[in-house]
C-alpha cells in the first residue's frame, strides 16, 4: 500500500495575546509599540500555545485513522494542516490526491439561497465541480430526504433537515483523502446511523480517512489505526484497541473515585464514593457485559436509627436510569456509629453510555449527604448501533418456520 | 489600454525611471513564479520557496495495483479539481517571499463562479425591486450630478452631453467603489469557510469582483438608450471596450485585494474604506472632464489609476478626446499597486486562517 498521508515532525504554534481578543485593531499595536518605545512597558512575552508538538504520523492509501484526545489536544489542528487550511509552524505535511475537509456540516451554506442553490455552492466550496454535484444531485437529495423543499430557502428548513442536507452533500465528496471532525453528532438517530453507514463505505471504495470524534464506539468501530493526542504530541499511536486502551486507563477522561471533606455538626459524612470493576479495580470504563460495583464510604459519628442511602444513575440525557435504597433489603436493626463501607453490584443490563452516579444518605426523617453527579464513567461495548434504549439484556427470542413447506 | 498585459507590456519597456524597472522586475518575478508552478505541475522536481509544491513521491515509492486503481478510479470520476493522483501535494510552512499558486486559482474558477453567485442571489432574494435597484443608483446619481455640476457649477463636457457623460463615468465609478467594498469584505466575510475549508484564498476577492459586473451591464442599457435619443453612435472605438473594462476590474481587484488583506489582521480597514471612496470620488474624473485638472498636476491626478480607466471608457464609448501621456501614468500606478498587492497576499494568504 503507498502512503496517502504523510506529516514530518509537524508542530503548530499559536501566538496569544497582542493580536487576540479585542486587541486587534491598529491603535492598540501604535500605542502599544510606543508605549514600549517610552519604555513605559517591555515587550510582552508572546504567549505562545503549541497546539501540536512533532507529530509524525503516516496513512496508507484506504487507512481509516481515528484521532482521540481531550478537548485542545490539537485534533482539529492536525486536520487542519493536513486539509492546508493552516500551515504548520514547522514540519511538512504531505497528501496526495484530492483532499476533502469536513470540519463542519454546511460549511458555505446560505440561509437565503434554497436546498438546490446550497448543494450546488457547498460542494463547490467543498471542491467539486459542478458536473461532479450534477451527477450526485439526485443521490444527494435522496440521502438527505428533503426532496419535497428543494426549492426552499434554507433557513426555512428544521435544524434536522438542515443538517442532513448538508452531511449529504459532504458524504457524496469524491475526495481521495477525507478528514472529518465530529460531523456524525448531529442530527437523529436513524440519520447518525446512516452516516456511520455512509462513513464504513467510505474505507471500502479505497479512501483514506482521518477522523476526529469523542464518540469513542464510532473510533472503535471504524478505525483499525488510531492516534491519541495529548497536549499536541503523540501520546499513543497504534492499532486502535492497544491506543484506545492507553486512553482510557490513562485517567485522562474521567476520574473513578471522589473523596468528600464531610460537613461538620452532622451525625453523619460522606467520605468517598468509587466504581470499581468486575475484578475489584477502581475504573471509569467498563465493559458492558460485565457487572460492576459502586461503592460509598461514609462514618456515622453517633447512632442514626433507621439509616437509610441509596445510589442512583443519571444517563447524559437526565433519566435516573436505576435507584437502589439500602431500606429496601435492610435488617430493621441498624445505625450503630462507625466507619461503614456500602457495596452494591449493578448487573450487566445498562445500554452502551456514559453515566453519572449520585448518592444520597440520610434517614426516614432527614437527608445527611446528598451528591448528584459525583462520578461519570463509561459501560463500553456492542450497543448494536440502537443508542436509544437504557436496558441492553440481550434476551433470547424464540423463533421458528411456521408454513414450511414441504 | 490600462489592462494588466498592457501595462506590464509598458513596463517592460519603459527603460527610464528607477521605480518603474523596479516594478518590471516584480512582474517578471511573479511571472517566473507562475511559469514555475506549471512546470512542477508537469511533474518534475521544483523549486524550494514555494510552499504548495507538487514533487514525485518518495524515493522507493513504486506505482503499486492499488495505485493503478486509483488512477483509474479518478479517470471514473471526471471533472475533478486539484492535483494529479499521483503528485504530493506539501503543506510547509512560508518561508519569505511566495509565488501564487494561478494554476491551482485556475482550478477552482466554478468557485469564483459560485461565491459570485451566492453573493447576487443573496443580494436580490426578498427584494420585490429586484434587480431595478441596478438602475435607480446611477439614474438619481446622474440626475444629481447634472444639477450640482453642471447647471450650477457650469461644467462643460464638449460635445457629448453632460448627463450622457456623467452616467458613463459614474456607472463605472460605481462599479470600483462597490466592488472594492465588497473585496475588502470577501475575505472576512468568507471567514467561515477560510477556517473551515481549503481553496486558494484569491477566489474570494475575484468572486467579489462579479457581481458589479452585472449591475453595470444593467446600468449599460441606460447608457444605450441616453445615447440613442442623443443621437451618439459608438465607433470602431468600442473594440477597446473590453480591454478598458478589464483595466477597470484589475483597478477594483488592486486596491481591494490590499485593503481586504489588510482587512485579515485590522478591522479598522472596514471602518475606513466607506470614507476614503468618498474623497477618491472626489479625486476621480466621474463628475467632471480630467481635462478641468492642468498643468504640471495632472501628473499628480494621473496616479490615480481610476483617471485613466474612466477617460478610456469615455473615449471608447462616447468618443471623446483620447487619453493623453497621463494614461501610462495611470497604467503604471495600477500595475504597481496590483502588483504590490498580489505581492503582500501572496505572502500571508496561508495565515489567513490563523488570524481571520
Amino acid at each position: 500500500m503507498a502512503a496517502a498521508i504523510e506529516l514530518d515532525r509537524v508542530s503548530k504554534r499559536y501566538t496569544l495575546g497582542e493580536f487576540r481578543g479585542g486587541g486587534d485593531a491598529v491603535r492598540d499595536v501604535i500605542s502599544a509599540s510606543v508605549r514600549r518605545m517610552v519604555r513605559i512597558e517591555r515587550a510582552p512575552q508572546p504567549r505562545e500555545h503549541w497546539a501540536l508538538r512533532d507529530v509524525s504520523v503516516t496513512a496508507e492509501q484506504g487507512e481509516t485513522i481515528g484521532i482521540i484526545g481531550r478537548n485542545g489536544a490539537g485534533k482539529t489542528t492536525l486536520l487542519k494542516i493536513v486539509t492546508r487550511i493552516t500551515e504548520p509552524t514547522s514540519g511538512v505535511s504531505r497528501t496526495r490526491g484530492r483532499v476533502g475537509a469536513l470540519l463542519e456540516v454546511g460549511t458555505g451554506f446560505h440561509p437565503e439561497l434554497t436546498g438546490r442553490e446550497n448543494v450546488y455552492l457547498n460542494g463547490a466550496v467543498l471542491g467539486m465541480s459542478r458536473r461532479e454535484i450534477e451527477r450526485n444531485f439526485e443521490e444527494i437529495v435522496e440521502f438527505a430526504g428533503v426532496a419535497r423543499f428543494l426549492d426552499t430557502p434554507v433557513k426555512r428548513y428544521s435544524s434536522g433537515m438542515y443538517l442532513r442536507l448538508a452531511f449529504a452533500v459532504a458524504a457524496h465528496l469524491q475526495a481521495e483523502i477525507m478528514a472529518v471532525d465530529e460531523v456524525l453528532a448531529v442530527g437523529d438517530l436513524e440519520f447518525q446511523r446512516k452516516c456511520l453507514n455512509k462513513m464504513d463505505s467510505l474505507e471500502e471504495e479505497g479512501r483514506t480517512v482521518m477522523f476526529v470524534t469523542h464518540n469513542l464506539d464510532a473510533v472503535a468501530r471504524l478505525c483499525r489505526t488510531s492516534i491519541w493526542l495529548d497536549g499536541g504530541k503523540v501520546a499513543a499511536y497504534g492499532p486502535t484497541k492497544e491506543v484506545m486502551r492507553a486512553y482510557l486507563t490513562s485517567g485522562a477522561a474521567r476520574s473513578h473515585e471522589r473523596a468528600f471533606a464531610g460537613e461538620a455538626g452532622l451525625p453523619a459524612s460522606l467520605e468517598l464514593v468509587r466504581i470499581l470493576d468486575a475484578s475489584g479495580a477502581p475504573a471509569t470504563v467498563l465493559p458492558r457485559d460485565e457487572p460492576f460495583v459502586i461503592e460509598v464510604q461514609f462514618v456515622l459519628h453517633e447512632p442514626v436509627p433507621t439509616l437509610d442511602f441509596a445510589v442512583f444513575l443519571h444517563d447524559l440525557r437526565g433519566l435516573r436510569v436505576l435507584e437502589e435504597a439500602w431500606s429496601e433489603t435492610a435488617p430493621a436493626e441498624r445505625g450503630a456509629p462507625g466507619r461503614y463501607v456500602a457495596r452494591i453490584e449493578i448487573p450487566a443490563l445498562l445500554a452502551v453510555g456514559e453515566y453519572v452516579t449520585g448518592v444520597w444518605l440520610g434517614s426516614v426523617y432527614q437527608t445527611l449527604a446528598f451528591e448528584t453527579d459525583i462520578l461519570r464513567f463509561r459501560l463500553q461495548g456492542d450497543s448494536h448501533g440502537r443508542n436509544d434504549r437504557i436496558v441492553q439484556l440481550g434476551l433470547p427470542w424464540d423463533v421458528s418456520r411456521a408454513n414450511v413447506s414441504d | 489600454m490600462t489592462s494588466l498585459l498592457t501595462s506590464s507590456f509598458l513596463l517592460r519597456r519603459a527603460s527610464a525611471g528607477a521605480a518603474r524597472s523596479l516594478v518590471a522586475k516584480g512582474w517578471g518575478e511573479l511571472m517566473t513564479g507562475i511559469d514555475r508552478i506549471r512546470v512542477i505541475g508537469s511533474g518534475r522536481r521544483g523549486g524550494s520557496d514555494t510552499s504548495e509544491k507538487l514533487t514525485m513521491p518518495p524515493s522507493g515509492a513504486v506505482a503499486s495495483e492499488s495505485d493503478r486503481r486509483s488512477r483509474h478510479r479518478r479517470s471514473e470520476t471526471t471533472g475533478l479539481r486539484g492535483p494529479e493522483p499521483d503528485s504530493w501535494i506539501e503543506n510547509a510552512p512560508t518561508k519569505g517571499r511566495r509565488a501564487l499558486n494561478l494554476r491551482e486559482v485556475w482550478a477552482y474558477r466554478e468557485l469564483v463562479f459560485f461565491l459570485a453567485q451566492r453573493d447576487l442571489k443573496a443580494r436580490y432574494k426578498q427584494a420585490a425591486f429586484g434587480v431595478g435597484w441596478a438602475l435607480v443608483q446611477p439614474i438619481v446619481g446622474v440626475v444629481v450630478f447634472t444639477i450640482v455640476f453642471n447647471r450650477l457649477a457650469g461644467v462643460s463636457t464638449g460635445d457629448v452631453p453632460y448627463i450622457v457623460f456623467a452616467l458613463v463615468g459614474f456607472l463605472t465609478w460605481l462599479y470600483i467603489s462597490s466592488t472594492v467594498t465588497a473585496t475588502t469584505e470577501s475575505l472576512v466575510g468568507n471567514a467561515p469557510l477560510i477556517t473551515k475549508v481549503y481553496f486558494p484564498r484569491l477566489v474570494a476577492p475575484l468572486g467579489a469582483l462579479v457581481p458589479g459586473m452585472v449591475d453595470l451591464a444593467v446600468g449599460s442599457g441606460l447608457v444605450v438608450g441616453l445615447m440613442a435619443y442623443y443621437g451618439l453612435a459608438p465607433d470602431a472605438r468600442l473594440l477597446a471596450l473590453p480591454l478598458c473594462l478589464l483595466g477597470m476590474m484589475a483597478a477594483a481587484l488592486a486596491v481591494g485585494l490590499l485593503l481586504a488583506t489588510i482587512n485579515v489582521r485590522y478591522r479598522d480597514v472596514g471602518k475606513a474604506t466607506g470614507f476614503l471612496i468618498q474623497l477618491w470620488l472626489l479625486g476621480s474624473p466621474v463628475a467632471y472632464p480630467s481635462n478641468l485638472v492642468t498643468g504640471e498636476w495632472r501628473w499628480v491626478y494621473a496616479v490615480n489609476p481610476v483617471v485613466g480607466v474612466i477617460d478610456s471608457i469615455r473615449w471608447s464609448v462616447l468618443a471623446t478626446e483620447a487619453p493623453g501621456p497621463e494614461l501610462i501614468v495611470s497604467a503604471a500606478s495600477l500595475a504597481i499597486l496590483l502588483f504590490l498587492a498580489l505581492r503582500y497576499f501572496a505572502r500571508t494568504e496561508r495565515s489567513f486562517a490563523d488570524v481571520i
